[in-house]
């Protein structure tokens, strides 16, 4: 896959809910970084095992609900794209539903992610039962 | 000025507290879009007016002590560079430092900036005062 490719994929396996499918998406020693973390969550996994365990572990509580591109950059590095998203998701244990702006710089080697680094702002809550227009 | 070069001169200026020229940086109407802004914060400053009103008003009680770049990137739109920055900053009051990492998508033509929309996560504390 080119980078644009895993881009496109992995908005179609989160949007399955897939988190074998996303962690899948990773190199053996691919990393994901989330730079504006919260205190207290991991700003860094390394390792495709560690992504694997974290994906299992965090993703069964959310439902991603929609996540569009707003934009996905090429850039002038042929490994980096950056894709601009609005992901819109439903915490499955309030049914409170989210909506998240988010951006991420994908650096993809030989069709794995090397590097996911993810900003991620904090989440735009709604009342249980509220969908984002 | 080429693209890196307007992001280079921006940090300058934020760190000069030179908040006329920062706003001069923008077009007319150029615009800023937070989408990660918080309750209470403008998620959309349109207008070089409207910036250099907002920038007035939310640099007072901190003053910038500076930027690590941690990438930049040209895109396939000669117009686009991204960048990856991580600003420290110390609280005028307090004296506590702040780290806030955050990625801008700038649009630049004619050496002015069109848009400039900044995903930044909530400054966390980097340490204790000093």
């Amino acid at each position: 896959m080119t980078p644009t490719e895993v881009v496109e994929r992995r908005r179609r396996v989160l949007l399955d809910n897939d988190a074998q499918g996303f962690a899948g998406l990773f190199a053996a020693d691919g990393v994901m970084e989330m730079p504006t973390a919260a205190p207290g969550a991991p700003g860094r996994i390394a390792g495709l095992d560690a992504i694997t365990e974290f994906c299992r572990r965090t993703m069964p509580g959310v439902r991603v609900d929609a996540l569009e591109h707003v934009a996905v950059h090429e850039t002038g590095d042929p490994e980096v794209v950056i894709a601009e998203t609005l992901t819109r998701a439903t915490l499955l244990a309030t049914g409170q539903s989210f909506t998240t702006p988010s951006i991420q710089v994908f650096r993809v080697r030989d069709g794995r992610i090397a590097l996911f680094r993810t900003y991620v702002a904090p989440p735009t809550t709604q009342p249980a039962g509220e969908t984002a227009s | 000025m080429t693209p890196v070069e307007v992001l280079q001169r921006r940090q300058e200026l934020l760190i000069g507290q030179d908040l006329e020229g920062f706003a001069g940086l923008f077009a007319p109407d150029g615009v800023i879009e937070i989408p990660s802004a918080g309750p209470g914060l403008p998620g959309r400053l349109e207008g070089r007016a409207a910036i250099a009103e907002f920038s007035r008003r939310t640099a007072t009680g901190m003053r910038i002590d500076g930027f690590e770049t941690v990438a930049v990137y040209e895109t396939a739109d000669p117009e686009v560079v991204i960048a990856e920055t991580v600003l420290r900053a110390t609280v005028a009051a307090t004296g506590e430092s702040l780290v806030a990492p955050s990625i801008q998508v700038v649009r630049i033509r004619d050496g002015q900036i069109l848009l400039f929309r900044d995903y930044a996560g909530r400054p966390s504390l980097a340490g204790p005062p000093g």
